[in-house]
């Protein structure tokens, strides 16, 4: 948990999947699949703002909590996953 | 024995080659080392998933082992058979030998036929244009050499065959072919090995070269099993007034990349490229093709067809490329898909760059499912909707069926797409 | 309307119409070259809100991240520092046509822009240097609620609206010269065609570059709310100057349930501007959107209007013409998006290559997964002209659907013997036989714009045929 402060991401593997977890401005925690839907660009390396991370090759956003694109050239969702805190750590439920 | 310099030179004392193909060989090594895997950042490699591809895993070649199946083609000039990635066997009848025809195991004509093979091999195909190819360059095993001299014709096909029994290993074979001026056959390779749990790394990489009005059919059967990761390069250098004609036919691989280059290099040379492939499960094919006219008053005329079931997927990408010296070409391209399942898809990227005027110069690609009216139309007349639809598909593949020079190899391809679509 | 009408004849002295040189009016000029401090200032003359400023500076930022791209024309020319970045002719933006400085008047003259006042024209708005100087939006229009504002204006005056769309369809980190255009963005059109409303005339914007080294950085933002229509003119010309200019525009069109929306343009820069513009349109449910696109000017250019079908119904049109002379690079195209099923799509395009020229058709037509009973066809001819001429095609096609149909075909020809023998035979001169079938070949483009415009069209072709332009 200490690994990823506020308004931050990181790139984790979780069992051979890429995901982007996210520690958001709002305080909670969201986990979104790490590959853009547009093309295969690592959203991780991109920027979050508020509930939305964007991917910095061509700059499609997602939103956090349910993966939808909120801005072109991505049309199709990526995959967000369950996310629980426990003692300083953070769970993804794949 | 995994990928390394080592083994390459282990290879080349294996295959008791001269010098100057194990200098050749370190070249390539040599660049394998340098070049990194290819990216999809490459607009080449940009559709074409290389995940799950581990070079490591791979031994450098495959020993003979495992028994051999039965001969496929029966009626040919002369039969090759290889084994894993060992020097084949073949018996040139004294008539052809007469004719001063050559068909050999490739090492054996580099020993035996050292300048005539020095001046062709990999001066057609790049063995440095990707780490794909110069693993090819390094570690090629084994393969044909073809000679066929001077205004000699070859009724029957030559025929070889490339088993691999084994998984886990690369095996690499080359073709080169010289065809004499005047020249005329048909030559079949067959690659072919059973579907394994392990996978393993195949090439089938082929030179042509036509000489002065030589006549050459080239036919390549694609049927590893679908544990084989599979890169070729072909490229055919046709002269003047040559004619050659090549027939891809993609069955097998779960993931069958290659290149298909005709360099139409004398006037008056002509080229056909025609391909056709099934894809069923999970495979994935990929051709990259390229027509170039190099000078004027040539022909080339490509069709490339794929259809595909299940899951599986295609990227078709062809350029023709007319130089700007290139009068009066004749050039024609076309991609058609036919998408059997929903979960199926194809990528058709068809290309030109023309640097002349006087040309003629068309092409097309076109993707489309089963068409419900023709199988509304099969099954009014009371055949059953899968037979319909292995009707549809046989007509569909029909044009390029029909350019497979040998009546033999036309039904081994008809009978496994028949079992394929059953 | 009494009074003769000017008029536009393109043929008799191009020069003397389209190669003046009106004396240079700036109020700010700003320095030449991009950096944080010319951005902030940009956005500060305009007095823009913060948020505005930030996306500014964040996609300045971008579009130094980004390389250029390796495809397509040759850009590495291109020097970023010896261009102006903003421009602001005058203080006040002009309200009626007697508000409007005499000098741009007489440019509006030369381009024929009094005619079409009077003869159709709801709303004129055109950018002069880098920001929109003269609007006239008819009062019907506005009574019905139809905005038509240079984009800055829209943004003060509509800042909601503005904010909810701008950038939604064309990220800045899309690509790095629609990074630089939201870096320093300056005028362009700003459209709102409110439910159920149809603007049966044309809206039309006239561009120019007017000063050396002057990089035009428009941003235009169409919105067609449902069941609307409309149809947006852009016609571009410029003077020749010696030093290369930069155009890089972005169009964003939205186009909402059962709208249609079409935008023309037609792009007649002088042969010494690089002119990198993305457009890009998304349409919604039964909605239609067609682009018509015709390049006959720049050095290079390279642009490829895309449609995203988002919802079932959708349509999406590309019909393009583009001509290259000496020295000039047509890199140019269209993109079909298929995110939704029953949506369809067609692109044609026509090019011609003249004198060396280069033309580049560079497409796409991707259907996404899902998006099933999808029909998209492409059609691209190639006219060489002469020996010395290319002509490319780079039509992709990425199919994750299969109950579709997609078609894409394309010829590369010359004129046929045939046809000029036959046309010289009845005592045509070779020109023109020449001209006659070019514009021929050109017709399916040339009956879809407004009739001053195909004339207008058929007269370049004309000029160019004879080789007296650039």
């Amino acid at each position: 948990m200490n690994d990823v402060p506020p308004d931050s991401q990181k790139l984790v593997d979780v069992e051979s999947t890429p995901i982007c977890l996210v520690h958001a401005e709002d305080g909670d925690w969201y986990a979104i699949n790490d590959i853009c839907s547009h093309e295969d660009f690592s959203l991780s390396m991109g920027e979050v703002w508020g509930l939305e991370i964007e991917c910095p090759q061509h700059g499609s956003r997602f939103d956090l909590r349910t993966g939808k694109p909120n801005a072109l050239p991505a049309v199709e969702p990526v995959a967000v996953y369950q996310v629980k805190v426990e003692d300083e750590h953070v769970y993804v439920d794949l | 024995m995994s990928f390394s310099l080592k083994a390459v030179e282990e290879l080349a004392s294996l295959h008791g080659e001269p010098e100057w193909v194990r200098v050749r060989r370190r070249a390539s090594w040599a660049a394998y080392e340098r070049l990194p895997m290819p990216s999809r950042s490459e607009e080449e490699w940009r559709r074409t998933n290389l995940k799950g591809l581990d070079l490591a895993v791979f031994e450098a070649w495959e020993p003979a082992n495992g028994g051999a199946p039965a001969d496929s083609i029966e009626d040919a000039a002369a039969v090759l058979r290889q084994r894993g990635s060992e020097p084949g066997q073949v018996d040139v009848g004294p008539e052809l030998s007469a004719k001063g025809v050559l068909f050999m195991p490739l090492s054996q004509a580099a020993r035996e036929h050292s300048e005539l093979v020095e001046q062709h091999l990999f001066k057609g195909v790049d063995p440095e244009r990707d780490k794909l190819s110069a693993l090819h360059g390094a570690l090629f095993s084994g393969g044909t050499f073809l000679y066929v001299p001077n205004g000699v014709s070859v009724e029957k096909p030559f025929v070889s065959q490339f088993w691999s029994s084994g998984g886990g290993a690369a095996v690499l074979p080359h073709t080169l072919i010289v065809a004499g001026d005047g020249s005329q056959f048909n030559y079949i390779d067959e690659f072919l090995s059973p579907t394994l749990e392990t996978p393993s790394l195949t090439s089938g990489s082929v030179e042509v070269f036509a000489g002065r009005g030589a006549n050459v059919g080239y036919v390549s059967l694609q049927r590893w099993g679908n544990h084989a990761w599979q890169f070729a390069d072909q490229k055919v250098i046709a002269e003047q007034e040559s004619t050659v004609r090549v027939v891809n036919v993609g069955l097998g691989g779960r993931f069958a990349k290659t290149r298909v280059e005709a360099v139409l290099h004398g006037p008056g040379a002509s080229a056909e490229l025609k391909g056709l492939f099934f894809g069923s499960g999970g495979q994935f094919f990929d051709y990259h093709t390229l027509q170039s006219h190099v000078v004027g008053d040539t022909t080339s005329d490509l069709l490339f067809k794929g259809a595909l079931r299940d899951t599986a997927r295609s990227v078709y990408a062809g350029l023709i490329r007319i130089e700007k010296g290139a009068r009066r070409s004749d050039a024609y391209q076309a991609n058609r898909n036919l998408l059997l399942s929903k979960s199926a898809n194809a990528y058709s990227i068809p290309m030109l760059e023309i640097m002349n005027n006087d040309v003629r110069c068309t092409h097309g690609a076109t993707i489309a499912p089963v068409d419900p009216e023709h199988v509304f139309y099969l099954e009014s007349r009371g055949i059953p909707r899968a037979s319909a639809e292995r009707m549809i598909v046989h007509g569909f593949f029909g044009q390029v069926l029909d350019r497979i020079p040998v009546g033999q190899a036309r039904e081994l391809v008809e009978s496994e797409l028949e079992a394929r679509l059953g | 309307m009494a009074t003769t009408v000017p008029q536009i004849n393109v043929g008799d002295d191009y020069k003397e119409k389209y190669g003046f040189f009106d004396p240079e009016k700036f109020v700010f000029k700003a320095k030449r070259g991009l950096n944080e401090e010319i951005v902030r200032e940009i956005s500060f003359m305009k007095g823009e809100p913060e948020w505005m400023t930030k996306m500014r500076l964040r996609s300045l930022d971008i579009f130094r991240k980004k390389p250029m791209p390796e495809w397509g024309a040759d850009l590495s020319v291109i020097d970023f520092e010896n261009i102006f970045y903003f421009l602001k002719s005058t203080e006040e933006q002009g309200k009626s046509w007697d508000d409007v400085p005499d000098d741009i008047k007489r440019t509006f003259d030369r381009l024929g822009v009094p005619e079409a006042e009077r003869k159709f024209l709801a709303g004129v708005s055109a950018q002069y240097e880098s920001e929109v100087v003269y609007h006239s939006l008819h009062k019907e229009l506005e009574q019905k609620g139809v905005i038509f504002l240079d984009t800055d204006t829209a943004l003060k005056e509509h800042p909601e609206i503005f904010k909810e769309y701008f950038g939604t369809v064309i990220p800045p980190a899309d690509n790095k010269f629609s990074a630089l255009n939201t870096a320093v963005w300056s005028g362009g059109s700003f459209i709102y065609v409110p439910k159920g409303v149809r603007v049966d005339i044309p809206l039309q914007a006239y561009f120019r570059i007017n000063a050396e080294n002057m990089g035009q950085f428009e941003r235009t933002l169409i919105i067609c709310d449902e069941d609307s229509f409309v149809h947006y003119i852009e016609g571009c010309t410029a003077p020749i100057y010696t030093t290369d200019s930069l155009h890089s525009a972005v169009v964003e069109i939205i186009v909402k349930k059962g709208a249609r929306c079409r935008y023309t343009t037609i792009q007649n820069w002088s042969t010494n501007v690089f002119n990198l513009v993305t457009k890009r349109a998304v349409a919604y449910q039964d909605a239609t959107m067609e682009w018509v696109d015709g390049n006959l000017g720049s050095q290079i250019t390279m642009k490829y209007p895309s449609v995203y079908l988002m919802e079932p119904g959708a349509k999406g049109d590309v019909l393009s013409i583009a001509f290259a002379g000496k020295g000039q690079h047509q890199d140019a195209g269209g993109k079909m998006v298929h995110v939704a099923p029953h949506t369809t799509s067609t692109i044609t395009s026509k090019s011609i290559s003249k004198a060396g020229g280069r033309t580049s058709y560079r497409g796409l037509v991707k259907v996404h997964k899902g998006a099933h009973d999808v029909k998209s066809f492409v059609k691209c001819d190639a006219l060489l002209l002469d020996d010395d001429s290319i002509s490319d095609t780079y039509p992709y096609i990425e199919c994750d659907e299969n109950q579709v149909n997609i078609g894409h075909e394309a010829t590369v020809s010359k004129v046929s013997d045939e046809q000029l023998f036959y046309l010289m035979s009845r005592g045509i001169p070779l020109v023109e036989a020449e001209t006659m079938i070019v514009n021929g070949f050109i017709e399916p483009f040339t009956k879809e714009l407004p009739l001053e415009y195909a004339v207008e069209l058929n007269r370049l072709i004309q000029l160019e045929m004879e080789g007296s332009v650039g």
